[in-house]
């Protein structure tokens, strides 16, 4: 299996020690830090969430440093594309003109480390929480069932559509499907045809297949049981408080 | 689990003017093992589908301690107490993200409490000794953990019958083996096995009785006995098992032979018959 930016976020939410923790107490601490970093001054509030976070993420979460970076770097670049267009300013005065200014990149920095600090914070509850669990929480918040049924399926199903396109794409390209630019277009047009042929067999094979095992209009499932500790959500709620009370106290005695 | 005797009676079934099945009659008495064989497209899938309620004949019933199969949703949904199916493919009826759930499905749909679900799903998964998975996500298993999760989804409805479409098919030898102490878990819960393969050495040394499936006909009897039958073999485009090739060759009779245990008794048994001790 590759190792894309996809794939490294759900090896990453299914090997982490976290996993068996409720979706509840981990949504309480991400989203707290979610908040802290949004709302409080990006220095030193931004700087100290985000972190918080990284350590999160790489001490107790498990995700370690070169998983982080097959996950982050795709955030990184555009929280950077996001932090350039803001720091440079455009005007047409007199002519196209291009300038960078104090204040363009005092917001440029302000933007980045809140950006920054935002994603860690939701990585912390998507790198520790597999997307199926997300989805058991969704339903248990009264999303409707079938909304959620069918993403739960495109998550499941993604997998098998990546390794089928593959295995399409290799078989072409060992026949020379790809050799020039003309050939890639039939290729690819016809891999996709293929892939949609596949996907239709397979949806119509899978709907015999739960029939057999008694589906009928709901694909209900059990939850496993996940670990509830208030003893969790306290200690998430007291570095919350430390992280938020000591950012507004730098900010009074500056 | 009650045990019930699982039966088909002049069953044909055709698509379109192709007939796959004429008049099949079979009985399987509960907690027996039938493995059925014939070449590729001879009818074996679908006659397990049949047999499972996912199919429906053309002409004749599938009968369940004598009494026909009804159609109806209600009728279905007890027929599926009593008998599942486990695809070739188990793609064909994994769904859930990991095991756990998809363990649960069936469970859930018979509207059983959730403690009951959870010990059943506990259970299946225990009987095919793979417990290990059960919060592993599906789409990180091998072909033969796969397989294995397919049965343990029909194991937690607690049928009387498990029907398995080419079970051993795709398995390197460890996962045969590993799918082998899985039915033999499954005999040790008293369920009845019907299971479609195109291993001969295997049906013939794991079948308490074999069916051989000849356009469309179905032929069955005692394992040794019908695959000695060269013609019958032959035109189930099958080859005899290589332990009846090597007994036949010897001259021994081909009734006790299962597999090589078993063969070699017979040699050392007809070896001391002419004063040779071995």
């Amino acid at each position: 299996m590759g190792h894309s930016h996809g794939l490294a976020l759900d090896h990453a939410a299914w090997s982490s020690p976290w996993r068996s923790r409720s979706v509840r107490d981990k949504g309480v601490l991400s989203l707290g830090l979610l908040v802290a970093a949004v709302s409080l001054p990006p220095v030193p509030g931004g700087v100290a969430a985000a972190l918080v976070s990284l350590v999160l993420l790489l001490g107790p979460i498990r995700v370690g440093w070169r998983r982080l970076g097959r996950i982050m770097w795709l955030p990184l670049l555009s929280i950077a594309i996001g932090g350039a267009t803001v720091a440079v300013s455009v005007s047409w005065d007199a002519g196209l003109r291009l300038e960078i200014t104090q204040t363009g990149l005092i917001t440029a920095r302000d933007l980045t480390v809140r950006a920054i600090a935002a994603t860690l914070a939701m990585f912390t509850l998507a790198c520790s929480t597999p997307m199926i669990d997300l989805f058991s929480a969704l339903r248990r918040a009264h999303v409707p069932a079938p909304l959620v049924e069918i993403a739960s399926l495109i998550y499941r199903f993604a997998f098998g559509l990546l390794e089928s396109a593959g295995a399409i794409h290799e078989a072409q390209e060992a026949r020379l499907g790809y050799a020039n630019r003309r050939a890639a277009m039939r290729s690819a047009s016809m891999g996709v045809s293929l892939l949609f042929l596949r996907s239709w067999d397979r949806a119509r094979r899978l709907e015999d297949g739960l029939a057999g095992r008694g589906y009928e209009d709901t694909l209900q499932t059990l939850d496993p049981v996940r670990v509830r500790s208030t003893a969790f959500v306290a200690g998430g709620t007291a570095l919350l408080t430390v992280l938020i009370g000591g950012s507004i106290a730098w900010e009074l005695l500056r | 689990m009650s045990h019930r005797q699982l039966a088909a009676s002049g069953l044909e079934v055709a698509f379109g003017h192709r007939r796959v099945l004429r008049g099949v009659d079979l009985e399987i008495p509960a907690g027996r093992r039938l493995a059925l064989l014939g070449a590729n497209g001879s009818g074996k899938t679908t006659l397990l589908r049949t047999l499972a309620g996912t199919g429906r004949p053309t002409c004749g019933e599938v009968l369940v301690d004598g009494k026909a199969v009804d159609y109806s949703r209600a009728g279905l949904r007890k027929h599926r107490q009593v008998v599942q199916l486990v695809a070739q493919n188990p793609d064909d009826q994994l769904f859930a993200a990991d095991v756990f759930r998809d363990v649960s499905f069936g469970p859930m749909n018979l509207g059983l409490p959730e403690a009951e679900v959870a010990e059943r799903v506990a259970r299946a998964l225990q009987v095919l000794s793979i417990e290990d998975l059960a919060e592993r996500p599906i789409h990180e298993l091998s072909y033969g953990q796969r397989k294995r999760v397919a049965i343990a989804g029909a194991l937690a409805m607690q049928p009387c019958a498990i029907l398995l479409d080419e079970p051993t098919a795709g398995l390197d030898p460890q996962g045969v083996d590993e799918m082998v102490a899985a039915l033999d878990g499954l005999l040790r819960e008293h369920t009845t096995i019907v299971l479609a393969t195109h291993d001969v050495d295997f049906a013939l040394w794991w079948a308490d009785s074999i069916g051989v499936l000849v356009d469309g006909c179905l032929q069955h009897g005692a394992p040794a006995e019908v695959l000695s039958d060269a013609g019958l073999v032959a035109s189930a485009r099958l080859r005899q098992p290589m332990v009846l090739q090597v007994a036949a060759r010897l001259g021994l009779a081909s009734g006790q032979v299962r597999d090589v245990n078993s063969l070699v008794d017979s040699v050392r048994t007809g070896l001391a018959g002419v004063g040779f001790v071995a």
